[in-house]
């Protein structure tokens, strides 16, 4: 470097830490879940609810029932619509996605949405498997690869930022007394298995050959937060662009299998919806994975004999295990593989690290935070109730409206995720560090299972009582 | 906590033309980004792909072949 070249560098202001509230879909999401949130309440507490924007499809038997619901309804699906386009609209704008390309694709994505939350409704739909999640998944993952999506479409196609939306709106339905009950097991269970996966894929694909940030890269994906966790150690420990691509190919090559499996092994063995759930949320990658796997096994309790607990146990399960036990900690496994690689792993390629304490919340999924203080206002609302007024009156005009707008918000998740997975780009990754993320899984589903089954089956049956 | 090598340079790869931590380039270039994960969010900071090294980075690296963006 010469010195005229330092004569031109621009002074070092680290950018101010206020834009992250408009700059990053996390913050967008705490705005719109707990912007939704503070309108429930507040038209609760003036004696009204948010149901009737908060529209969900009923129960149906023969698709003219269906049909005759779905017409008497349309002002209230239409509004809907308008609402999550403009907010989704006006953030997606700020963070620098037009528009005129966003608009078009969500109200596609929304018109699909509807008829696939409809189908959920249908009273054959557990006789056929048709449950939402898995019939999103299935039909998004046949339209993308049959048929050539214009390229605005991939405007409306924002899984992460529906799924942060719906956790956020989450946190309105789950006690804030179970996180802080159930949490610790959550995080003991999750931290068990977390540094076995990392562990077992980091020594392996040493093994295998691979470099050392590569395999931390891959270890990460398997270990905290799927695509995410990639991402973040990526950057974290300096990978190589390819290394970062092909760990996330691995991450969703295995979510997606894990979409259907997990579910579908859990039924054969009849697990109990706590623990199904907190299997899920340990072995599953991807958050948004996850919440198609959980919601689909909600959806089998009450339909399907053998299968004890009430399905919101399963989301209940799986959030705690995924967002608490799992996610929130991606911070401190940037810090210390950050420190690790800059201090003890040699490089040739003249690139220096510097790591402080501050990655720890500049890593933050700072969604988590909407997701709490979600849970601690409808806890504290809740708290001037009887169970018995609870139930008549909290739980109508209160939980039911967040509970479908969440339900929205992961269907469109859920539809997105099949969108925008080519399955033939999930076939590119080359055989060393397929069988180093392999062997990962292997040691995550199976202690994953038995934490869950076994050590802690009790605190999970629980969970769903 | 502050773990840092001696530097070749003490600017980091935020600042060097080489750098490149725009969500919409990074999801361009690293294919499944969005698919389950997001270039918009939290978790990513300031990271970015460097065109030189062809590496994914944190903005606080440093490195010798810094060279500034130009000034407009």
């Amino acid at each position: 470097m010469t010195a005229k070249t330092l004569a031109l560098a621009p002074q070092n202001n680290p950018t101010p830490w206020w834009r992250e509230l408009y700059q990053k879909e996390d913050w967008w999401s705490i705005w719109i879940g707990l912007g939704l949130l503070a309108l429930a309440v507040l038209l609760f507490v003036a004696g009204g609810s948010l149901k009737w924007i908060a529209v969900a499809p009923a129960k149906w038997h023969a698709l003219p029932d269906l049909g005759q619901q779905l017409l008497a309804n349309l002002p209230r699906y239409f509004a809907l619509f308008v609402l999550l386009g403009v907010l989704f609209s006006i953030a997606l704008k700020t963070l620098g996605i037009a528009t005129r390309q966003f608009l078009p694709a969500f109200a596609l994505i929304f018109s699909a949405a509807t008829l696939i939350f409809a189908l959920g409704q249908w009273d054959q739909a557990d006789h056929y498997n048709l449950e939402p999640p898995l019939v999103a998944l299935a039909l998004g993952l046949l339209i993308t690869n049959t048929l050539k999506l214009p390229e605005w479409f991939g405007a409306g196609l924002r899984v992460e930022f529906y799924v942060k939306v719906g956790i956020v709106l989450l946190g309105a339905t789950l006690p804030f007394t179970l996180i802080i009950w159930a949490g610790p097991v959550a995080i003991g269970q999750a931290a068990i298995v977390s540094l076995s996966t990392f562990f077992t894929i980091f020594t392996v694909g040493k093994r295998l050959g691979l470099d050392r940030r590569f395999a931390a890269t891959l270890g990460a994906g398997g270990a905290v937060c799927g695509v995410s966790g990639s991402i973040a150690i990526a950057g974290a420990v300096g990978a190589k662009k390819e290394e970062a691509s092909i760990s996330i190919t691995l991450v969703i090559f295995w979510a997606i299998i894990f979409i259907f499996a997990l579910p579908l092994i859990a039924r054969a063995l009849q697990l109990p919806t706590g623990v199904a759930g907190a299997w899920i949320g340990t072995s599953e990658f991807a958050d948004a994975a996850g919440f198609a796997a959980a919601q689909t096994y909600a959806g089998y309790a009450g339909h399907i004999p053998g299968i004890s607990g009430h399905g919101e146990a399963a989301i209940n399960a799986y959030t705690l295990m995924k967002v608490i036990g799992r996610d929130v900690w991606i911070g401190i496994w940037a810090l210390v593989l950050s420190i690790i690689a800059t201090t003890r792993w040699t490089s040739d390629t003249g690139i220096e690290g510097q790591a402080g304490t501050g990655e720890i919340w500049r890593r933050f999924p700072k969604f988590v935070l909407g997701f709490l203080l979600a849970s601690i206002t409808v806890t504290l609302i809740a708290r001037g109730y009887s169970y018995a007024d609870y139930s008549k009156q909290v739980v109508p005009q209160l939980v039911t409206p967040v509970k479908n707008l969440r339900t929205w918000a992961f269907i469109l998740s859920f539809f997105s995720i099949g969108l925008t997975t080519r399955l033939a780009e999930l076939t590119r990754a080359s055989a060393r560090p397929f069988y180093a993320f392999s062997a990962g899984v292997v040691v995550n589903v199976i202690l994953g299972f038995i934490l869950s089954t076994q050590v802690f089956v009790g605190f999970w049956t629980a969970l769903g009582q | 906590m502050n773990a840092k090598l001696s530097g070749a340079t003490q600017i980091r790869c935020a600042d060097c033309r080489y750098f490149d931590n725009t969500p919409r380039a990074l999801e361009a270039a690293v294919p499944g980004l969005r698919v389950m994960g997001s270039a918009y969010s939290s978790v990513r900071s300031g990271d970015g792909l460097c065109s030189r090294h062809e590496r994914y980075l944190s903005g606080e690296h440093r490195c010798a072949l810094f060279e500034s963006t130009p000034l407009t």
